[in-house]
């Protein structure tokens, strides 16, 4: 059995087989010489493979005329062209046929009665048209509040009394004021009495009332109940900035 | 003339490239010295690759034709030798491929007939069954490394590789054909 042939001696012992030098033989066979039957073997196999040349080539007065041949091209047989053209002729004729399918006229069909219609306005929705917010009935406004202030007092709209005292007691005259009003008096402790004469023509209790408080330093106090306590004491701006009324004619004292 | 013959005393000068600047001045008839001159080493190459002989005859022919009507696309990069062994080893591998399924059919036809295939009387019978197992490329690559004793640079120029990859390729050729030879042996 050879033994394995490291790859070096290998290298050598082709480049000795081609060379084929008797001296590079004679030194590969000194130096290896358990590689010298694989060395013959290799030298007869380049031997052989080399000399095959010299049958394989014929000899001058064999050469042939060169006459340049009809060189097919990219080696495509005949047979290749002719199934290819049948392979075009029919894809064409394919082709013609879908296409006079597709292009001849429909079968015609009964006619259609024409319907007159007409025509209906279609919005073009393509314009935005905002949303139409419904219209409301214009709220009838409440009258404009009375301004306070300017508003006609209620007492504009109370009867108008007149009233003549003289030399009478001031509480006896606002009870009886208030009897004339419909509301009862009451008078609250500290109240400075004293002897009035008042002459009111024409003129409201509540005013009357004012009046006289403005004059003798009370003020009246109306409860809600029927009832207006009349206490010693005036506020220097007045009830609710309410001008006091001219003194119609006032006397008393 | 006389500056032909200067260029042929002087000892640069290529015959090839005189031959080939003539054929494409339009003398036609050089051609016929260039087939000449390469006919023995296209055969071999065709031959190597190809195996039968009448083929290889039939190959060169083409290969030859190719040569006569591409001559103008030779761009001189490499000889025109080089130039020529490469159409001939590619035409070569081409019919070789082309003729693999013709030579099973006749292998199975002759095997019906009972008839032993007849090797080419030619050549040694070991070395061509040897190369017959071989694929086209190896053949091509131990052709002209052993019959034409091209160089690897040649080599490698005349099958569109680089030097090494060439190298590589021929010694993976070399082994797979002693493999064979040595079984067949």
């Amino acid at each position: 059995m050879t033994p394995r042939i490291p790859p070096d001696v290998e290298r050598l012992m082709w480049l000795v087989s081609e060379s084929n030098d008797p001296q590079a033989l004679q030194d590969f066979e000194e130096r290896f010489p358990q590689f010298t039957a694989e060395l013959g073997r290799r030298r007869r196999m380049v031997s052989d493979l080399k000399g095959a040349k010299t049958v394989a080539a014929p000899t001058q007065n064999h050469i042939p005329t060169f006459t340049p041949r009809q060189v097919e091209s990219n080696g495509i047989s005949r047979s290749v062209w002719v199934v290819g053209g049948l392979a075009a002729t029919a894809l064409a004729f394919a082709s013609y046929s879908i296409g006079v399918w597709a292009t001849k006229d429909p079968p015609k069909l009964p006619p259609i009665e024409s319907v007159q219609t007409t025509p209906v306005a279609v919005p073009n929705t393509n314009v935005y048209t905002p949303p139409i917010e419904p219209k409301s009935e214009p709220v009838p406004t409440q009258p404009k509040a009375p301004d306070p202030i300017n508003a006609v007092p209620e007492a504009n709209r109370e009867p108008l009394r007149t009233l003549k005292l003289s030399n009478t007691s001031l509480a006896a005259a606002l009870k009886m004021i208030g009897e004339m009003a419909g509301y009862r008096v009451e008078i609250a402790p500290g109240f400075k009495d004293q002897q009035v004469s008042i002459d009111y023509t024409d003129s409201t209790t509540s005013n009357m009332v004012k009046h006289l408080g403005m004059r003798y330093g009370f003020t009246a106090f109306d409860q809600g109940d029927g009832t207006v306590i009349i206490v010693p004491a005036v506020d220097s701006q007045g009830p609710a900035g309410d001008p006091v009324p001219p003194d119609p004619r006032i006397g008393g004292e | 003339m006389s500056a032909v013959v200067d260029r042929i005393k002087n000892d640069s000068f290529d015959e090839d490239s005189y031959l080939v600047d003539r054929y494409l001045s339009g003398d036609l008839s050089v051609f016929e010295l260039i087939y000449q001159k390469y006919y023995d080493k296209v055969f071999a190459i065709a031959r190597g690759v190809l195996i039968d002989a009448d083929e290889a005859a039939d190959a060169v022919q083409e290969i030859f034709t190719l040569v006569y009507r591409h001559l103008k696309r030779f761009d001189r990069r490499s000889k025109f030798s080089t130039w020529l062994f490469r159409i001939a080893v590619n035409r070569s591998i081409q019919e070789a491929r082309k003729h693999r399924f013709k030579h099973r059919t006749v292998e199975l036809t002759e095997a019906a007939a009972k008839e032993a295939p007849v090797a080419h009387e030619e050549m040694d019978p070991l070395i061509q069954a040897a190369l017959s197992k071989l694929a086209p490329q190896d053949r091509a690559l131990l052709t002209l490394f052993y019959w034409e004793e091209l160089s690897l640079n040649e080599i490698a120029d005349s099958i569109g590789c680089n030097v090494n990859a060439a190298k590589t390729r021929l010694y993976r050729a070399r082994e797979r054909f002693r493999v064979h030879y040595e079984e067949l042996a």
